[in-house]
């Protein structure tokens, strides 16, 4: 059955994975919200990982209300955000604890003046996680649901991390490529490299819907291949199963305990 | 009388569309997505049911004329192209109605084919008649409003409601009365045109308040907040350059920061104020049409302007029994609609995987609203969906 699906990613291209990506899984043309904060006055934090964390934390002691009291209800929260977020970004780790800083109680990370001033002294890669794939993703995941100001799993929300970014699971649909996780900058040190990609046209580096729209299609052709080759889309593959399809089968929608 | 349902199958990206429309509707949604389409074809509907569907007709209704071919709709996931236009809608008054229509689209010249048309009271049928039907009927004409099975019938109360629908789409120039207005219709064209006049005749001294429609002036002028009076007269050389072509009547504005007989007219005055008279003048007229459309409804008009006259055109339309059908771009209309009123409804039009248009009607509960998530923000931020997703 038709679902609605709100996704809170950092940009449109992402986006354009998330949607064709669970379609394909759920085998049905789903309904989508594409859900962005406002930027502020600055015009930051309308996009991007900032933006994620910006409309997490604006929408967090509202969240039930705003999925739910709005109809055409939200059937799944899809909140996304690439794992290199946490490999190359400060301020995601500036709750960590792994260094003294007397800012850390008074700003807020994304507004912090140390950060702004390139005075953050906090150290990359961050000590308090595991470097790789999967630490990244624990480490964004954890900090999501913060933002959202829950730390259970809520079973109307599902989060991802795809690593390094979605630009890895398109190489894993293409590429024979052993541990495509770990590559950093998929987009610019793989897809993009050069100016034409298994026959699709590449201009310049920038990302752009049009290149994505001729990507899509066989990423879902070989999802099954992904899965495989990739962790975090594996982990996406088994939430959508059992947050969508999971609510299908068993027809308990509205039973709390299902996903706890 | 009570509209119940509106349902459009293949006509351009509308393939297969219905919706539940209150009195006050409007529609939101990306550039392209179909909404002026939507109007569109409620005025194809009000047309083969009232009269006749050929280019005369639909330009009349302000609706935009089409290459024969692009009526039907033509998506690439489409088996096969379907056979006619087929449009419907059901209403209560006392008993539930049905109306269809199906219509092939112009072949050799511009008229519109009935290939079938019925009307149902509960469920059973009162009249109808088909390509197959023994009568000898004209194919180009619709025959609701005309069948003698029909006669005195309450069903026809419908084609009365629906027979003046056309699409308003106001435009400066014709609202400044220096262009003809191509679309003229009683009281007032669909771009403007003939505007002063239709706000003489309801313009009026009551018990010494003057009062336009319903409305107390002072209640106008409280959007106009420049102006300090108007009225309607001949143009005069004192007012108007005798170089600018102008109508019989014009509008005169008094300016509260002018001295009082620097009178000037609408040419000369900032066109949100003709937008706001228009919109007025429209929702009042006696003769104004009892279900119409408006294009673009905030068009010319400042946020905070278009709120409040959001919220005073809804209530007057409730006031006169009107339908209308709007849509706009500006999030601050949507604040200007009271959604826990059934008769007041919003609509997210968009676009599926494959193209063909989704009508979803948004409904906000009361606490959400109170809670500081103003419609324009739930659309700003894409909750309500009819926005551009890839930006």
């Amino acid at each position: 059955m038709r679902k609605v699906i709100g996704i809170v990613g950092e940009g449109p291209t992402d986006y354009m994975v998330i949607k064709e990506v669970i379609d394909h899984i759920t085998g049905e043309v789903n309904e989508y919200r594409r859900l962005q904060p406002e930027p502020d006055m600055a015009g930051r934090f309308g996009n991007g990982w900032k933006g994620v964390w910006k409309w997490c934390e604006t929408n967090s002691g509202v969240l039930d209300k705003v999925l739910h009291e709005v109809k055409p209800q939200i059937d799944l929260l899809v909140i996304q955000i690439d794992a290199d977020v946490s490999r190359k970004e400060r301020e995601v780790h500036c709750l960590c604890g792994s260094v003294e800083c007397e800012a850390r109680e008074e700003s807020h990370p994304l507004r912090c003046t140390k950060v702004i001033e390139g005075q953050c002294p906090v150290v990359l890669p961050c000590r308090k996680h595991v470097q790789n794939a999967r630490g990244y993703e624990e480490h964004l995941e954890k900090m999501i649901r913060m933002w959202l100001g829950t730390n259970t799993n809520n079973k109307d929300v599902l989060i991802t991390v795809p690593c390094d970014s979605t630009d890895a699971w398109i190489v894993a649909a293409y590429q024979d490529c052993d541990y495509v996780e770990e590559i950093e900058n998929p987009w610019e040190s793989v897809i993009a490299r050069k100016k034409d990609y298994y026959g699709i046209r590449i201009p310049g580096s920038k990302k752009r819907t049009s290149v994505y729209s001729q990507l899509l299609p066989r990423l879902c052709e070989q999802w099954e291949r992904v899965i495989e080759r990739c962790h975090s889309a594996k982990c996406f593959d088994d939430k959508v199963k059992q947050m969508i399809l999971g609510n299908n089968l068993l027809n308990i929608k509205h039973n709390k305990n299902i996903f706890r | 009388m009570i509209i119940k349902e509106i349902n459009i199958k293949n006509f351009k990206s509308l393939y297969d569309v219905s919706f539940q429309p209150g009195k006050v509707n409007v529609f939101i949604g990306a550039n392209g997505s179909g909404k002026s389409t939507i109007l569109e074809a409620i005025g194809i509907l009000s047309a083969a049911m009232t009269d006749r569907v050929n280019n005369n007709v639909l330009q009349r209704k302000g609706i935009r004329l089409s290459a024969s071919s692009l009526y039907k709709s033509k998506f690439k996931t489409m088996k096969r192209e379907g056979l006619t236009v087929d449009l419907g809608i059901q209403w209560v008054d006392d008993e539930r109605y049905d109306y269809t229509v199906h219509l092939t689209t112009p072949t050799d010249d511009d008229t519109w084919k009935y290939h079938s048309e019925s009307i149902n009271q509960a469920e059973n049928l009162l009249w109808g008649r088909s390509n197959r039907s023994s009568a000898l009927l004209n194919h180009n004409i619709g025959y609701f409003m005309v069948t003698e099975t029909l006669n005195g019938h309450r069903c026809r109360k419908m084609g009365q409601y629906i027979e003046k629908y056309g699409i308003y789409q106001p435009d400066t120039p014709t609202l400044r009365g220096i262009i003809a207005d191509t679309t003229q219709v009683a009281p007032i064209g669909l771009n403007g045109g003939r505007m002063a006049d239709a706000l003489k005749e309801i313009l009026k001294s009551v018990d010494g308040d003057m009062k336009l429609g319903t409305l107390y002036i002072e209640d106008i002028l409280d959007l106009i907040d420049w102006a300090s009076g108007f009225d309607i007269a001949a143009p005069k050389k004192a007012n108007l350059n005798p170089g600018v072509p102008s109508t019989r009547q014009v509008i005169e504005f008094k300016d509260r920061f002018l001295k009082a007989n620097a009178t000037f007219t609408g040419y000369d005055a900032s066109e949100g104020a003709l937008y706001v008279l228009f919109m007025l003048c429209l929702a009042m007229h006696p003769e104004s049409p009892t279900m119409f459309a408006i294009d673009s409804f905030d068009h010319a008009l400042n946020p905070r302007l278009a709120k409040r006259l959001t919220e005073i055109f809804s209530q007057l339309i409730l006031e006169s029994h009107r339908t209308v059908f709007m849509t706009t771009h500006n999030p601050l209309v949507l604040d200007g609609l009271d959604l826990c009123n059934d008769e007041i409804r919003l609509f997210a039009v968009s676009r599926n995987k494959d193209g063909y248009v989704v009508i979803d009607r948004i409904q906000v509960s009361k606490e959400l609203l109170e809670l500081g998530q103003p419609l324009s923000r739930l659309w700003i931020n894409g909750r309500l969906g009819g926005v551009p997703e890839l930006i």
